[in-house]
C-alpha cells in the first residue's frame, strides 16, 4: 500500500511533500487534510527551516501503525533522549519560532519539549536583566517597587 | 514565523510554570506581569514543580509538611534535650532542602530522611 502524501507550503512558497501520517501529528493539519484532501496547506507564518525542523520532529515521534515488519519506532527512553538533544542543538530564538510552530499547528508534544526547554533557559538565568534581554520584556517597574519586592522576599519560600 | 512575535501570554505562564521555586522568586522583579503571576493561587496550585515544606512544631513534636502535591507528614525524632518548647527559627530553603536552626543545632529534612547537624555555636 502505497503511503498517502501531502504538501506543505512555507512562508517562502518552498513546498514540503510528506507523509500524510506524518503531517497528521498537528492537530491543524489532520483537520485540514480532512477539510480539504488534495490541497496544498499554505502555512504562511512558517519558515521552511522551522517548518523543516517540525517535519523532522514529526518523522521522528510517527507511530508506524501499518505493520510493515521491522518498526522502525523508537523506544520512549530512546525518544525522550532524542527530543533532549533535538532542542539542545537549537538556539533560542529558533527555539521560540518552533515553540509558536508547535502552538500554531498543535501539536502538543512538541510544545511540551520546548516549554521545557524555554523554562530550563530562564532556570538557568543569572539575573532579571537577562531574562529580559532574553525574552524581549520591557522593565516596568520603578528602582523603589524593586528595592519593595527584594525586601519582601529575603526569606524565600 | 518573526522572532519579534509576542509570545502568547498563556504560553509563557505555561513555561514559569515549569520553572522551579527557587529561580521564579529571584525573577519576581522582571516585570509587573511576572511578579503577580507569581502571587498568584492558581499559578501556584498549577506548577509543575510545587513542593511546599513547612515545619509544625508543637509542644512535644516537630513535623516537617511537604505538599507535593500530596500531603505528607513526617515526624521528626530528634534527640536533642531539652527540645520542647524551642520555636525552630532561621527557616530557609536551600537546593530543595529545608533548614531550620534551633539553639541545639539544625536539622535537615530531605526526602524523609533527617539529620541533625554539629551543634551551632552563637544562636540563642
Amino acid at each position: 500500500m502505497s503511503k498517502k502524501m501531502i504538501v506543505l507550503k512555507s512562508s517562502e512558497g518552498v513546498s514540503f511533500v510528506v507523509e500524510e501520517a506524518v503531517a497528521r501529528q498537528s492537530k491543524i493539519i489532520s483537520f485540514l487534510v480532512e477539510e480539504f484532501p488534495d490541497r496544498e496547506l499554505p502555512l504562511t507564518n512558517m519558515t521552511s527551516e522551522i517548518l523543516r525542523k517540525t517535519i523532522e520532529y514529526c518523522k521522528k515521534h510517527v507511530v508506524e501503525d501499518d505493520g510493515g515488519g521491522d518498526s522502525s519506532s523508537s523506544s520512549s527512553g530512546d525518544l525522550k533522549e532524542w527530543d533532549v538533544k533535538f532542542v539542545a542543538e537549537i538556539d533560542q530564538p529558533r527555539l521560540m519560532d518552533l515553540l509558536m510552530a508547535a502552538n500554531y499547528l498543535d501539536i502538543p508534544s512538541l510544545l511540551d519539549v520546548t516549554c521545557q526547554k524555554v523554562a530550563d533557559t530562564i532556570a538557568a538565568c543569572n539575573d532579571e536583566k537577562e531574562i529580559r534581554a532574553t525574552f524581549n520584556i520591557e522593565n516596568d517597574f520603578t528602582e523603589e517597587e524593586v528595592e519593595a519586592i527584594r525586601m519582601e522576599n529575603q526569606y524565600p519560600i | 514565523m518573526a522572532n519579534k512575535e509576542k509570545l502568547p501570554w498563556e504560553l509563557m505562564e505555561d513555561i514559569l510554570s515549569r520553572v522551579p521555586p527557587k529561580p521564579l522568586v529571584r525573577f519576581k522583579t522582571v516585570c509587573k506581569r511576572w511578579n503577580t503571576l507569581f502571587g498568584d493561587k492558581t499559578f501556584i496550585n498549577n506548577h509543575k514543580m510545587s513542593t511546599f515544606q513547612f515545619i509544625l512544631v508543637t509542644k512535644s513534636k516537630i513535623y516537617s509538611v511537604s505538599l507535593n502535591p500530596e500531603i505528607e507528614v513526617i515526624e521528626l525524632s530528634l534527640d536533642i534535650p531539652g527540645l520542647i518548647c524551642q520555636t525552630p527559627d532561621d527557616l530557609d530553603y536551600c537546593n530543595e532542602l529545608l533548614l531550620f536552626a534551633m539553639d541545639k543545632g539544625a536539622v535537615v529534612p530531605r526526602s524523609g530522611k533527617f539529620m541533625t547537624l554539629p551543634q551551632m555555636r552563637g544562636k540563642t
